[in-house]
Parts: structure tokens; C-alpha cells; sequence
């Protein structure tokens, strides 16, 4: 799971407003070849990249239902991370044997 | 097969993969932050969905178990407290960005508060990147 995280990061997190069509269809054909590895192994992420893929594929605006699958996506994704993180700053404060 | 999947990922975002290295070249030219005052309702949606997938990772990493010498893949005592701050800045730009969308439905999203969402999402890689958040396993 993490150890594509920060290629891809560094792939998307650049995508700024106004990047040309070319290095939107670029981007995209790069997402869409690593959809069978993130299906095999990085599950988690799929949601968060078919996502982007739909998004700059589409010319139109994103619609309301999207946005209110994104809202539900976010508030579990929220979820999970503070149960996670309670569970680890738990275990990490407990005395070590 | 994870792990060679993910070193084979790895390697080629590191190689010598003309196609996208003329990606990472050109994108790079155009990177997140920007100066002008709106952007689209696009734009922060692809946003929102980076950040939740660096949130999706970084969960992920503090479920694995607590490092004690002999298991490969674990997580570093102290990194959830590290982790945690940031994690929750950057929740709480997303949801400053969602909002402002949300009040503001039909018209361009600011261009300060998806700022602030790309700078955390830029701190949280640099944070995941102390702790091997993204090396390969």
C-alpha cells in the first residue's frame, strides 16, 4: 500500500489549474495502466484514483453527486484514520518490554 | 509480487521512461500552488482526492505493527504522534475547501483555501517520507 503512494503523489499533486490537455491525457493514461496494480495491491487507493481518472476525463463540471460520493468517501476515510491513529498513540505509549 | 509490483512502480517513476519523465518534466512547470485568486470546482476536487488517498496511505502504515526488530514491515514508535498533527491540518483544510464549495455552489473555489490543501498535502509527503511512508516494503 504505501510504497506507491509517493510516486503518485508526486505525479498528481502537481497537477495545477490550467495544465495543458496534453499532460491531462498523459496523467490520465498513466492512472488508468496502474489501475490493475492498485486493484491487486493498493485496494485502498482505487476509489481516490478512479476518481481523479473520471474527473479530468470528463469536460463538464463536477456534479452534485459526485461531490456527495466524495463527502461520504472523506468523512469514512476521516473515520478510520483517527481510529487508527488513537490505536497506534496508544500502543506507542504503552511501557515496552 | 506486492513488493515487486511496487519496486517495478518504483523504478519506472525513477528510470528512464521517456513517457514520463516528460510528464513529471512538464507537469512540474505547473505545479500545485498558484497565484491567482479562484480555481475550478475541478481542480479541487482533484485536490481533495490526493489528500484522501496520502489520508488512505498513512492509515494503512499506522495499522502495521509496531517495530521491534524483526518484522520487516512496521511502524516506528513515535510516528503517530508526528503524523497526527499534520494529518489533521490537512483534514481541516479539506473540509475549509469543501465548505467554502459547499456555500458557495456554482461559482469557483478559492484559490487560498486550495492552496493551503496542496501546501499540507506537500508537508504530509515530506513527513511520510521520514518515516519510509512510500519507500518500497
Amino acid at each position: 500500500m504505501t510504497a506507491i503512494i509517493t510516486p503518485l503523489l508526486a505525479l498528481l499533486a502537481q497537477l495545477a489549474p490550467g495544465a495543458t490537455t496534453t499532460v491531462i491525457t498523459q496523467v490520465i493514461n498513466i492512472l488508468v495502466a496502474l489501475i490493475p496494480i492498485l486493484i491487486q495491491s493498493y485496494k485502498d487507493l482505487l476509489p481516490s484514483v478512479q476518481n481523479i481518472i473520471t474527473a479530468l476525463q470528463s469536460s463538464d463540471e463536477i456534479t452534485d453527486d459526485q461531490w456527495d460520493a466524495l463527502d461520504k468517501l472523506s468523512a469514512q476515510y476521516d473515520a478510520e484514520f483517527q481510529a487508527a491513529l488513537a490505536a497506534a498513540e496508544a500502543e506507542d505509549a504503552q511501557p515496552k518490554i | 509480487m506486492r513488493k515487486l509490483l511496487a519496486i517495478a512502480f518504483l523504478a519506472l517513476s525513477l528510470s528512464g521512461c521517456a513517457s514520463l519523465q516528460q510528464v513529471e518534466t512538464t507537469i512540474s512547470n505547473a505545479v500545485g500552488v498558484i497565484a491567482s485568486t479562484k480555481v475550478n470546482s475541478k481542480s479541487a476536487y482533484v485536490a481533495i482526492n490526493v489528500f484522501n488517498a496520502a489520508e488512505r496511505s498513512v492509515t494503512a502504515y499506522l495499522r502495521l505493527p509496531l517495530c521491534n526488530g524483526s518484522i520487516p514491515v512496521c511502524r516506528v514508535n513515535g510516528a503517530a504522534a508526528a503524523l497526527g498533527p499534520p494529518f489533521n491540518a490537512g483534514i481541516q483544510a479539506r473540509n475549509d475547501l469543501r465548505s467554502f464549495m459547499r456555500a458557495n455552489k456554482g461559482t469557483l473555489a478559492d484559490a487560498g483555501l486550495y492552496n493551503t490543501l496542496v501546501a499540507a498535502t506537500n508537508s504530509l509527503q515530506q513527513v511520510m517520507t521520514v518515516y519510509g511512508i512510500g519507500g518500497a516494503k
